[in-house]
Order: C-alpha cells, then structure tokens, then sequence
C-alpha cells in the first residue's frame, strides 16, 4: 500500500506559505486505479509529489508523511517520506506530464532504459534486459526501431508511450502518472490512457491518475479522490462517486460533464478557489457552495465516511446528517 | 543528396567569405592616401642618405613592380588574387626585404599553432569540465569555491596577469625564462623539450584566462540545462548521478562550447598579439606586430588573409561537424 498520512505539505514563498496540502490523507491499495480529480491548483500535482517522495525547496513537508508498505502485509513499513526515493523505479515510478522534454534530446530511446536500471541490467544481463524492454515497448504497440530513434524523431503520442515503457518495464507496483495526457490531441490521449489502463490489467500494479477531466476518471478509474484548495473533498469508487455525489463540489464538477442528449447550457461552478496563502476558516469551499450553512463559514468539516468506502468532508454528511429542524 | 546540396551551399558561401574578405584585404591599403611604395620611401629616405630625384624615381618603379601596383585597379586585383588564391603566394615582405612573406609566415606559424592550439584545448577541456561540475552540483562547498576562483580570475587584465606570471615564475622563482630564448633549430627530443620550456609561462597565462572564460560560460549552461525537463526526469527515474552529470548535464550544454571552440581554434591563426609581445614569442602574433609597425603591406596582408582563411575554415568544418554532436541539427 502506499498512503499520504495527514499530509501538511507547503509552498515557501515571500509571500508566506502557500498551504498546496493542508492535511490530506489517502491510500492506494494493490492492483487498482485511483483518479484524482479537482481545479488547477487545488494541490493534485503536490499530492503526487509528496506521495513520490518527491519534496524538493520550496515544497516543504510540514507535517504528516507518505508511507510504502510491503505487498504482502499492510503493516510492514517498506520506506516513508525520506527513503521512499530509494524505491523509485523499482516499486513506485513516476509518468510526468511533459512528455516532450523529458527524455534527452541528443540521446537515443535505447540508452534510456539503460540509465535507469543499472541493477535490473546487471541482475538479468544484457540479452535478457532488452527482451523485457522490446516486450513492454510492443505491449504499447512501440516497435525496436523507437530504441535507436532520437526523441525528436518521435510524435508526441510515441513519446508518451515511451514515458510509460519506461515508467512500466521494471514492473513497479505503484505508477504516478501526473496528467499523463493533457500536452496530446483528444484521439491520442484517449489511445494513451487505453494502453496505460491495458499495462495495468497485465501487470496488476497500482495506478494513479491526475486529471482534471472529469470523463477520464469516468472511463478508467475505479477510485476517485477529489481535491478542493488543498483538501481531500471526497474519496470513494468511481461508480458510487459518479452515482451519488456527496461533496456539493463534487456535484457541480460531475454536473459540468456535458452529457448526450444534453440540452441547455453546461453548469460551470461560479466563483474562484480560495487563496493557499491565507485559507478561510471553516469549508474552504464555503464561498461557492450552493448548500452553504452559517456553520461552514467557522467550522472546517471533518473527513468522515458515508458507507462502502466512500468519505466525504462536507457538514452535510454530519452523522446526525437528519438536522431538518 | 541533401547533404551534397548542404555541402555544395556551404562551400560556396565558403568560397565566396574568402573572396570578399580578401577582396578587402586588397583594397583598404589602396585607399590609403599614401601606398606602401610612399610610406616604404620615405622611411629609406628618413633613415638617412640622401638620394638623387632620379634615383628615386627609378626606385620608385622597381618597387611599384615589386608589389603589384601596376596597372588599372582591375588588373592589379586579378594580378592579385591569382598570385593570392590561386598560388598562395603573397610576394616579398616590405620589412625584410627580400625574404617572401611566406618564408616569415612558416616560420612563426609553428611556434603560434604549438602554444595556442596546446593552451586553447588544454583550457577548453579543464574549463568545461570544471563548468560542469560547479553547474551540476551548485550548492556544493566545492562548486561555489572553484566558481569564486574563477569569477575573480577572470577580469584581470591579460597583461597584468602575464606580468604577474612573470614576476612569480621567471624572477623571484625563476624556473621559466622570461622570454624565448630558442628560435630555430633541427628538430630532435631536447629542442622539443627547451620548446615547451620555453613555452611554458606564455601557454600557462592563457591557459589561466581561457579556464576562467570556459568555467563561467560552462557553469552558465550547465545549470540551465539542469532546470531542463529531461534532468529532473532522469533524477525521478533514478539515473545515476555520475551519468546524469556527463550524459545528461554536460552532453547537451557542451554544444555551444564546441562551436564557441571552433571558432576559436580558427582565431588561433591571427596569433596571440598581446601574448606574443609580452613573452617575446616568435609567432604570428609577433609578426602582425612588427608588419603594423613597419607599415608591411604584403606581410600584413599575408597574415590577415591566413586567419581569413582558418576562421572560414573553422565555420566550415563546425557546420560539417555539428550534427554529429547535436541530432536534431540536420543537414540543410
Ligand atoms: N513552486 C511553487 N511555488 C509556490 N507555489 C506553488 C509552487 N508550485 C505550486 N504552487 C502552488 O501550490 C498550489 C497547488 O499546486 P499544484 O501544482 O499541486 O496544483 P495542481 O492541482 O496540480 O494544478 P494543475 O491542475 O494546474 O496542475 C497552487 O496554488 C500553486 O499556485
Ligand atoms: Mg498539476
């Protein structure tokens, strides 16, 4: 399993500290794949980077941290925050979003699986290496010839997948994959996020999906999260997410899908997210909120569960949620 | 086929740099209000000895035959670049005449290539290689120690440095000599070995220049390249540090280097004026000197026409080259 446990993660600037993460917690179990969907800047991006260990100035980690934990048992700590790089590429690795520049221009594809699986190469030796390689590249419909192409010579789509290969032949158990689509037309993401799903399915690994669009998390995801101004808003399987919403946010973004048949205008949500800088007190998303209560502008809901693994912060779902007095 | 088409451009525009360049170098000292054979004269006659008006008439005609000056200005341009271009000869110096600009131009140019050659890639090499390490590991004590070296090394002017080389290494410890004591003699192991002894203190003052030059630059680059993309994405991946440093870091900000490089190893060919002077070094340098000094037309334009030529060269062969070193650079 790989969880963040009530993570306070923020931004040190002149400004003061932008609160990207202010005490989320989640988990990702074996074999699934978790969608985590919310505004720009809602913190998506330092939720995958704190679960990837991958906290760099000016992101500091204030308080909580982010757990590895054995396959077999969920309670073995394999790595936490500060050790978990030690695990990368081998059981958690990481698809970026700019897929045109991460790859480096003056070197062919080929040496790039080399680079990074110095031990793998040396424990499964040279013929074996490039066979798995060769096996994950045509699992993405990739032929040899990618291995001693430049990556300028490649379309984005290639290039993409090319990420993925490389994020995907050790056979990680967790893959972060941070808008893993969005610099690519419509046709290709779709082709990008199949193939990603399909990688899963053989490997039975764990994926995790940043997007913002909503249809995405609709079509691939089992688990949903959804982040609003540096919280976890709601969290549960997708079907029941997208079947009930709970969260009011949650509501407003699965009502600004358009839908077949659809007639009239889209709802979009009104209004701006609040400053990370300086937070309102109480719902962060209070300001918006078209069921906004006196209590929800002092009062910061709690995380609480609503049944079958689905947790929703939000002071309509209260245990004594039948107030109708 | 695209590249016989890149080839036959770039030869051309090759050709055509030479031309234009020598067709300038012909033409400045024709414009002069008073030519070489005036200047040449009049320095015979200031050094003393009184000549008949006659005498120095005829004198007059024998040198204008001499340097070419014969003839429409058409003529002597033809006349020019055949002797020039095509034979690669550029006449007898004024300065010391009889001995052909060519002679002179053999002479030094062993001495000048040996030493700037030598140095410019001795500091190219350790500059970078320093550049690299101070951009790459920015925050390290090291870094920011060679960085202070060089950033306070550099702005020191040329000369100051060179005397102040001289003052440590030649007088008050005087390993080297202070200039050139060898000039020419048959090649064997011992004079090599006086060579480089010789040729120490000049070669070390540019090296110490270029070095700082090449580790500002270099450090300038690498650092940028580490904000690249591609370097965090081999860091997240878990690439060695070591390769990440040449086959990440340093592979992609060495390429304006190599051009910068080139360029240079074309400009060896003007000689190195200031260093010359100072170590009193026998080059090519030395010899624009003197040819300035002692208005010596034909073996300035020698001189100017030969680093025409190698910077030409230079871009030439860096054109040829480059996509070699950078793949998405293609034969256009
Ligand atoms: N380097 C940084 N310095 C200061 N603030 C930052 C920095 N990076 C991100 N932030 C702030 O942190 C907040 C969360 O950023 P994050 O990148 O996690 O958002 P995101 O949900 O991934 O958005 P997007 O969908 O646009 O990628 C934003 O308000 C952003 O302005
Ligand atoms: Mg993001």
């Amino acid at each position: 399993m790989l969880r963040a446990e009530d993570v306070k993660a923020y931004y040190e600037t002149r400004r003061g500290p932008v609160r990207a993460l202010d005490g989320v917690s989640i988990a990702l179990h074996e074999n699934e794949i978790v969608g985590i969907a919310g505004e720009s800047g809602c913190g998506k991006s330092t939720l995958v980077k704190v679960l990837y260990d991958n906290v760099a100035s000016p992101l500091r980690l204030v308080s909580g941290r982010a757990v590895l934990t054995r396959a077999a048992d969920d309670t073995s700590v394999l790595a936490a925050s500060g050790s978990i790089q030690d695990r990368w590429w081998r059981d958690i690795s990481f698809v970026p979003q700019a897929s045109m520049s991460v790859l480096n221009p003056v070197v062919r594809i080929g040496p790039h699986f080399r680079d990074s699986a110095d031990a793998a190469f040396r424990q499964m030796g040279r013929g074996a290496f490039w066979a798995r390689v060769r096996e994950v590249l045509s699992g993405l419909r990739l032929g040899d010839d990618v291995l001693s192409a430049f990556p300028h010579q490649l379309s984005g789509g290639m290039r993409q997948r090319v990420v993925i290969a490389l994020a995907t032949f050790l056979d990680p158990r967790f893959i972060l994959a941070d808008e893993p689509t969005t610099a690519l037309d419509v046709v290709t993401q779709k082709e990008i996020l199949t193939l990603l799903v399909d990688v899963q399915r053989r490997m039975k690994n764990s994926l995790v999906i940043v997007s913002h669009d909503m249809a995405v998390h609709y079509q691939v995801t089992g688990r949903l999260a959804i982040m609003y101004a540096g919280k976890l808003v709601e969290c549960g399987p997708t079907s029941g997410i997208f079947r009930e919403p709970r969260h009011p946010y949650t509501r407003l973004l699965i009502g600004a899908l358009p839908r077949i048949g659809q007639r009239g205008k889209l709802s979009g949500i009104s209004g701006v997210p609040p400053s990370l800088l300086s937070p309102p007190a109480g719902c962060r998303f209070a300001g918006r909120c078209p069921n906004v209560m006196d209590r929800c502008r002092s009062e910061e809901p709690a995380v609480r569960s609503v049944g079958n693994r689905h947790v929703v912060a939000c002071h309509l779902h209260e245990p004594v949620a039948e107030d109708d007095s | 086929m695209r590249f016989v088409a890149f080839l036959l451009t770039k030869l051309l525009v090759y050709v055509l740099i030479i031309v234009i360049g020598v067709t300038v170098v012909f033409l400045v000292p024709r414009l002069l209000p008073s030519g070489p054979v005036e200047a040449l004269l009049a320095r015979i006659m200031a050094g003393g000895g009184f000549m008949e008006p006659a005498q120095v008439e005829s004198m007059r005609v024998s040198l204008t035959q001499t340097f070419g000056l014969e003839g429409t200005l058409w003529e002597q341009y033809r006349g020019f670049i055949e002797r020039v271009l095509l034979a690669g000869d550029f006449g007898p110096s004024l300065a010391m005449f009889p001995t052909s600009v060519n002679v002179l131009i053999r002479q030094a140019l062993p001495w000048t290539l040996g030493l700037l050659l030598t140095a410019t890639i001795i500091a190219w090499i350790l500059g970078n290689v320093i550049g690299v390490i101070a951009g790459y590991r920015k925050d390290k004590a090291f870094s920011k120690v060679l960085e202070l070296i060089a950033v306070a090394v550099y702005p020191i002017p040329y000369y100051i440095l060179a005397l102040i080389l001289i003052i440590l290494l030649a007088y008050l410890w005087p390993v080297f000599p202070m200039s050139v004591h060898v000039r020419s003699a048959p090649l064997s192991l011992r004079f090599l070995a006086t060579v480089v002894h010789n040729s120490f203190l000049p070669a070390l003052s540019i090296i110490i220049v270029g070095v700082g030059w090449w580790v500002i630059s270099m450090k300038a680059l690498s650092s940028s390249v580490c904000e690249e993309d591609f370097v965090q994405f081999a860091r997240l991946r878990r690439v060695s540090d070591g390769t990440i440093m040449t086959r990440y870091v340093a592979r992609n900000a060495i390429l304006p280097q190599i051009t910068a490089l080139a360029l240079m190893i074309g400009g060896v060919f003007n000689g190195a004026l200031i260093t010359e002077i100072i170590f009193d070094y026998p080059g090519l340098g030395s010899l624009t000197y003197m040819a300035v000094m002692q208005s010596d037309y034909n073996l300035l334009m020698g001189t100017v026409t030969l680093s025409i030529v190698a910077v030409a060269t230079a871009t030439l062969v860096i054109d040829l080259l480059y996509p070699f070193f950078d793949p998405r650079i293609r034969y256009r």
